[in-house]
């Protein structure tokens, strides 16, 4: 188990990638897989920084790593106690709508979580913040069955199915 | 933070050449629609975006990327990115920005792809 804790300071979510990246490394991930978790790493700490904790530098965001026989397991939790709503309940973006200017350019983080990695969970973490649940195998798809049990799982056809 | 990407315009025959080194964040967005209207202005009507020196792109970064597309599009630009990097490659199919703006492995890919659609 690896575990960082950070200030919610924009710049920080870079110093996290490369620590992940190093450990999937260690960990034999091929080099493709190691980028897609780099980047969903580095969007969950950003919406932990941005919706959980406001920016607000004195509030930490603690991400925990446990590698797992074919994968490894990430949690990014935060200690705010909103703004998450609006980033889970979205429906995935729309391209199109955001060329013509009907919504938005921002709105992907989440959308490129849910692609970028096997598993997401969405969790109330026990200290009163959020928690975001990620698990990646060396592999896609590569499912370590004694730890798939009772998870909500991603649905690669339909990004908003783990929705709460 | 500000300075965390740098752009530099080279022109090539009949194309515009958008050399990006740093990251593209957040931060970036001065400096890239600054110096993408600057190339604008001064005529670029073919638009090669190369981000081969780019070591890092994030959700705020494509919405930027989105936002050039977005303004080449009313300017009736054509806009190519060139693209070495196949993650970055990836995290643009997933999001859908290669069918607004075609993806190169490499400048000479993309010069000839810009060169082939300009034949009649």
């Amino acid at each position: 188990m690896v575990e960082v804790r950070f200030p919610s300071e924009l710049g920080m979510e870079k110093c996290v990638m490369d620590i992940v990246g190093t450990v999937a490394h260690c960990l034999g991930f091929p080099n493709g897989r190691v980028a897609d978790l780099k980047m969903a790493v580095g969007e969950a700490c950003l919406n932990a920084m941005e919706h959980g904790n406001q920016f607000d530098r004195r509030r930490r965001v603690i991400v925990r790593l446990s590698a797992k026989r074919n994968g490894l397991e990430v949690s990014v939790t935060d200690s705010g106690q909103g703004g998450w709503d609006k980033v889970i309940n979205t429906p995935p973006p729309d391209l199109q709508a955001k060329l013509s200017g009907e919504s938005s350019l921002r709105g992907w983080g989440m959308f490129l979580i849910r692609h970028l990695v096997d598993e997401v969970e969405f969790l109330k973490s026990s200290s009163g913040g959020h928690q975001l649940r990620m698990m990646v195998y060396r592999q896609p798809g590569q499912e370590e069955q004694e730890h798939v049990r009772g998870t909500i799982r991603h649905d690669k056809t339909n990004p908003g199915s783990d929705r709460p | 933070m500000s300075e965390e990407l740098s752009v530099t315009i080279r022109q090539i025959p009949e194309v515009t050449v958008l050399d990006l080194i740093g990251s593209v964040t957040k931060f970036a967005e001065k400096t890239l629609m600054k110096v993408y209207r600057a190339a604008s202005d001064a005529g670029a009507h073919r638009i090669l975006l190369n981000l081969s020196k780019v070591d890092h792109i994030n959700s705020s970064g494509i919405a930027i990327l989105i936002s050039l597309v977005s303004e080449t599009q009313k300017r009736s630009q054509q806009l190519g990115i060139i693209c070495p990097n196949e993650h970055f490659r990836r995290v643009f199919q997933i999001v859908g920005l290669h069918q607004y703006a075609p993806l190169h492995a490499s400048e000479e890919e993309g010069l000839a792809a810009m060169a082939a659609a300009q034949k009649p």
